[in-house]
């Protein structure tokens, strides 16, 4: 085993991380402010790449990728946005298991939708030249599309922080996270404010499907795959923490990496491993607020 | 108020919980339908679904018709296998009846979906046995459905022909005397595999399968016999994905620096179109000697994106191999559906033929006599000349082993010169199948 060798598969997790990453953090940021389970989650990213196949053939050209990540985000924010506003609102004060089956619903429908829509075939989503073929990084082969991912991934990261930390939007959903009622007294329209954090993660989820597509395949079922995943990330990191997001991300992707190099029968099951280990020491996971 | 203490703990159990759900849900999917490989057809004529068209006046052929039913997954994951299947038996039956029926009788075709769930299928098998007095059942795409109905088919004594789902206990345990198979099994694809490589100078090896049965039994033979055939081959790496990852870097990272020279892979379908791509990316082929389940549909949609150029590929029925019949067909299945019929298409009509075959030989369509003249029978496939042979009545069909080449005239690569490697060197013998069956 060498140096090489392990620096490539460090990388790989890292590229599994970035998608894990911005498919989770949007995730988390409805569970923070929302208190939702949303299983649906899983349907905008799948959504998301799906869309961005139409969008891309459709504007044609290594310009119809770049069109296609940023109109289709947008347009699954907005789909979001009825969502919530059609199937949730009324779920809030509800019992959690009204709300998760709620969300499976939508799951199941949107599952559907897109098998009516785009038919049973797998797709296709190509990136522009420029993002494809191998690079040699000081004689390690590594596809040029991975470290995009990873480029992306932190700018994204940077980009979220400055939101919640820097912007009265952001400051917004992190009280909502704490306390939505002493927010509603304060005058902050909060069914306004939940319509449209729950639009920016429904947006994440697509950008999310749309940048893991081109280096895999779009297919029915992409949904269900990368739900599982995301919630392990989002249990590990701490409800509602973007940083959380981030260290659990980089923990599954790296645990799953590694653990395909070393017990490649058990790498799923390392990464559940890890979850539980953090839910027997931390069960609000190692960024989430703890119990008053 | 709204914070109370415990909420947060309350919400990471329910969040625990619907992981811990959709992890069963997800175990249960993936063990659940054995789909046996087979793939996408890369085809949008599913709209024109030929069950549902209404049935062409045919003249010619009168009298009571004779039925063929197919339960096969028409929805779903495996969907596209099962739609190939469909458009293949119908341009079949279509023929059966231009060229004046069987036995002078008009043939009718009648498709169920399985929905790749054994229950489901044996649920529409039964239906299409009891209410529509089917005289034939073709098998479906998955194994585990195939193993559900053909215990059916025994029950009922209908001649039940398999062309995609190719699991050895068909043809070992849970064989009878109504059954028949134009689709080499699972353990001679393998073995297949093994005595074609065995010599080829590679012998440090890793392998890479989908995680389930089909996945595993196949891996297992492989390995079985090329180690068995040459003593100096080594296993060095085993990777198994889960079915439909769509990351498989880490698994081809791994494989590379296993130091292996060879490997051997059955991913298929959308899984082998993900590793394509991803091994491309990663310089896979320029370092490792690659051999897998390059069949029609994932060569068609894979195109000229990766270059596959001398790749010693696998496949049960390419649509190049080399006699009339299927060039024939080509032509025929081309211009009713405007593209090359899939592996899944050429076998599902190879099983129509054989049965049409039997019926006219044996001069009826009774289930016993189908039984009674099928074992031994010689007939001619698109594959060429074959017989079906006594023991297990499986049809003495290789398994296709060639070097890809890229084909101008289809734009995507093709088996130029498909020659199998004879079911004879690769079936289990008479004494092996009966003994597989105490």
């Amino acid at each position: 085993m060498t140096l090489d060798m392990l620096v490539l598969q460090l990388l790989t997790g890292l590229s599994r991380a970035a998608v894990l990453f911005i498919v989770a953090a949007g995730l988390s940021l409805v569970f923070g402010a929302l208190r939702i389970v949303n299983v649906a989650h899983g349907s905008f990213y799948m959504l998301g790449a799906f869309l961005a196949v139409t969008v891309a053939a459709f504007v044609g050209g290594p310009i119809g990728f770049v069109a296609a990540i940023i109109a289709v985000p947008l347009l699954v924010a907005l789909i979001g946005a009825i969502v919530e506003r059609v199937a949730l609102r009324s779920l809030y004060d509800k019992e959690h298991l009204l709300q998760l089956l709620a969300t499976f619903a939508l799951l199941l429908v949107f599952h559907d939708l897109v098998r009516g829509i785009w038919g049973e075939r797998p797709h296709r989503l190509t990136a522009p030249d420029l993002l494809r073929g191998p690079v040699d990084l000081f004689g390690i082969i590594f596809p040029r599309y991975n470290l995009f991912l990873i480029g992306a991934a932190i700018v994204l990261a940077v980009g979220l922080w400055a939101l919640m930390t820097r912007t009265g939007f952001g400051r917004d959903i992190r009280a909502a996270v704490s306390d939505p009622e002493m927010l509603g007294m304060v005058g902050v329209n909060v069914p306004r404010l939940f319509t449209l954090v729950f639009a920016l993660g429904a947006g994440l989820g697509a950008l999310g499907g749309i940048l893991a597509s081109p280096r895999s395949t779009v297919l029915l079922g992409m949904d269900v795959e990368m739900i599982i995943q995301a919630f392990a990330v989002v249990i590990i990191g701490g409800l509602g923490s973007l940083v959380g997001t981030a260290v659990g991300a980089l923990l599954v992707g790296i645990t799953f990496a590694f653990g395909v190099l070393f017990v490649p029968q058990a790498a799923m099951a390392m990464v559940f491993l890890v979850m539980v280990a953090v839910l027997v020491f931390r069960p609000y996971g190692l960024f989430g607020i703890p119990e008053r | 108020m709204r914070t109370q203490p415990h909420r947060r703990r309350r919400l990471t159990s329910w969040v625990a919980l619907t992981t811990a759900l959709a992890l069963v849900l997800v175990a249960c999917d993936a063990d659940g339908p054995l789909v046996d490989v087979g793939d996408e057809d890369d085809t949008d004529t599913a709209a024109e679904d030929p069950a549902e068209a209404p049935e062409p006046e045919v003249e010619g052929p009168e009298g009571e018709p004779l039925k063929i039913g197919l339960v096969a997954a028409l929805s779903g994951g495996a969907a596209l296998f099962g739609v190939a299947a469909q458009n293949a038996a119908q341009l079949a039956v279509d023929e059966l009846n231009e060229a004046g029926g069987v036995l002078g009788r008009p043939v009718e075709f009648v498709a169920r979906d399985s929905q790749a769930r054994p229950e489901e299928g044996v649920s529409q098998a039964r239906d299409l046995i009891l209410s529509e007095e089917i005289d034939m059942l073709l098998g479906p795409v998955s194994s585990g459905v195939a193993l559900a109905i053909t215990e059916l088919a025994h029950e009922h004594e209908i001649p039940f022909i398999v062309h995609t789902s190719n699991t050895e206990a068909l043809t070992n345990e849970e064989w009878h005397p109504y059954f028949a198979s134009v689709v080499p099994n699972t353990g001679m694809e393998a073995r297949a595999q093994g005595v074609d490589l065995a010599e080829s100078g590679y012998t440090q090896w890793a392998t890479i399968s989908p995680d389930y049965e089909f996945g595993q039994r196949q891996t297992g033979t492989f390995v079985e016999t090329i180690t068995e055939l040459n003593p100096d081959v080594e296993i060095l790496q085993q990777q198994w994905p889960e079915l439909g990852e769509s990351d498989l870097d880490p698994f081809i990272t791994s494989i590379l620096g296993s130091g292996a020279d060879a490997v051997y892979s059955p991913l298929f379908a959308g899984d082998l179109i993900t590793f394509t791509r991803q091994a491309h990316d990663l310089g896979f082929f320029d370092r490792v000697y690659w051999t897998a389940l390059y069949e029609t549909d994932a060569l068609q949609e894979l195109g000229d994106e990766v270059d596959l150029e001398g790749v010693r590929a696998y496949s049960r029925c390419p649509f190049t191999i080399d006699t009339a019949q299927m060039a024939d067909f080509v032509d025929r299945y081309m211009d009713r559906y405007d593209l090359v019929p899939s592996d899944w298409a050429c076998m599902a009509y190879d099983a129509v033929m054989l049965w049409a075959q039997v019926v006219e030989a044996a001069g009826s369509a009774d289930g016993q006599a189908f039984a009674d003249n099928v074992a031994g029978f010689e007939f001619t496939s698109l594959r060429g000349e074959t017989y079906i042979r006594d023991v297990d009545h499986q049809a003495a069909i290789g398994s296709y082993i060639s070097e890809l080449t890229w084909s101008d005239e289809f734009g995507m690569y093709i088996y130029p010169t498909a020659v199998p490697v004879p079911a004879e060197d690769i079936w289990l013998s008479e004494e092996e199948v009966l003994q597989a069956r105490n």
